[in-house]
């Protein structure tokens, strides 16, 4: 596995633990409402870190190893744009959750700018990789067009 | 393909077919009247498709394809392993019985049904994550 992919699936990881956590806490908060109220805070944390810190970031780690490779020598392409989108997804998914939670108690401007900044880091994120993985996954389709033409 | 993978993608292709039905349910109660236990049944069918799935049929395939935990345990301890999808499908299933109940007519004992259920997938999620932290692991120089 790639170092960059290794970095990819542990962040993955401690996604996954975080947010199986706060579901947790949501979850036995709807058998214990008085008890555990203060749980359905993390809802929205939960969701940004489940999808955007768990699922999302284990595919693009998964597809960063296991994608065609560019040549022969097995250059996978433009390592900095993944290193740029790992750094923008987690940047963008951590304050995100983050901010999400301080906006329950405290709202001003410049927060809810932080938001959209957590956001558009978050889809720049999606961006770069797409552009990295791109020519990765025309290689396949030429390749597959060149086989079946000559089979 | 390993025994603990194929129960794994199998008992997730179950999940997948019952948290789409549940799902399809609530689109055809738009049209047609159903038992108000659909509704209820939502938030439930929701998560058996994305833990019960997709997050079964991952950890299965990663148990499966990631790099090997020792030249003699290639997958991990099998105790470990299998206790994560006992932990992890016990905790769905409780779920699925008392989250749907608890919504529609609540009780203390469905309370307590949905936090051992919430402990039991916290449990299996973080075995899993102590099971594969150590096989995620570069190979010679990773680019």
């Amino acid at each position: 596995m790639p170092r960059i992919s290794c970095w990819f699936v542990r962040a993955s990881l401690v996604h996954l633990g975080t947010g199986a956590l706060f579901g947790g806490l949501i979850l036995s908060a709807k058998g214990f409402p008085p008890l555990l109220s203060w749980a359905w805070l993390l809802l929205t944390a939960h969701i940004q870190v489940m999808v955007g810190g768990w699922l999302v970031q284990l595919a693009l780690g998964m597809a960063y190893w296991l994608l065609p490779r560019l040549d022969a020598h097995g250059d996978r392409g433009r390592p900095a744009w993944v290193w740029t989108s790992f750094a923008a997804l987690n940047g963008g998914v951590g304050s995100a959750a983050l901010l999400l939670l301080v906006r329950v108690w405290w709202r001003t401007p410049w927060l809810d700018a932080l938001l959209v900044a957590a956001a558009l880091a978050q889809m720049g994120a999606l961006v770069v990789f797409a552009r990295h993985a791109w020519p990765r996954i025309a290689l396949v389709t030429s390749g597959i067009k060149r086989n079946s033409s000559t089979a | 393909m390993p025994t603990i993978t194929r129960t794994m993608i199998k008992t997730a292709l179950v999940y997948a077919l019952l948290g789409m039905t549940l799902s399809g349910l609530w689109l055809i109660e738009i049209a047609v009247p159903l038992p108000a236990l659909v509704d209820h049944l939502q938030p439930t069918a929701l998560h058996l498709v994305v833990i019960g799935w997709l997050t079964q049929l991952i950890f299965g395939v990663a148990l499966w394809m990631f790099p090997p935990w020792s030249r003699e345990q290639p997958r991990g301890p099998s105790t470990a392993t299998w206790s994560c999808y006992g932990l992890l499908n016990a905790g769905l299933a409780l779920r699925l019985v008392a989250e749907p109940l608890n919504s529609y007519r609540s009780a203390p004992v469905w309370g307590w049904v949905l936090v051992v259920s919430a402990a039991l997938q916290v449990a299996a999620v973080w075995l899993f994550v102590a099971l594969v932290w150590r096989r995620v692991r570069a190979k010679g120089h990773g680019r």
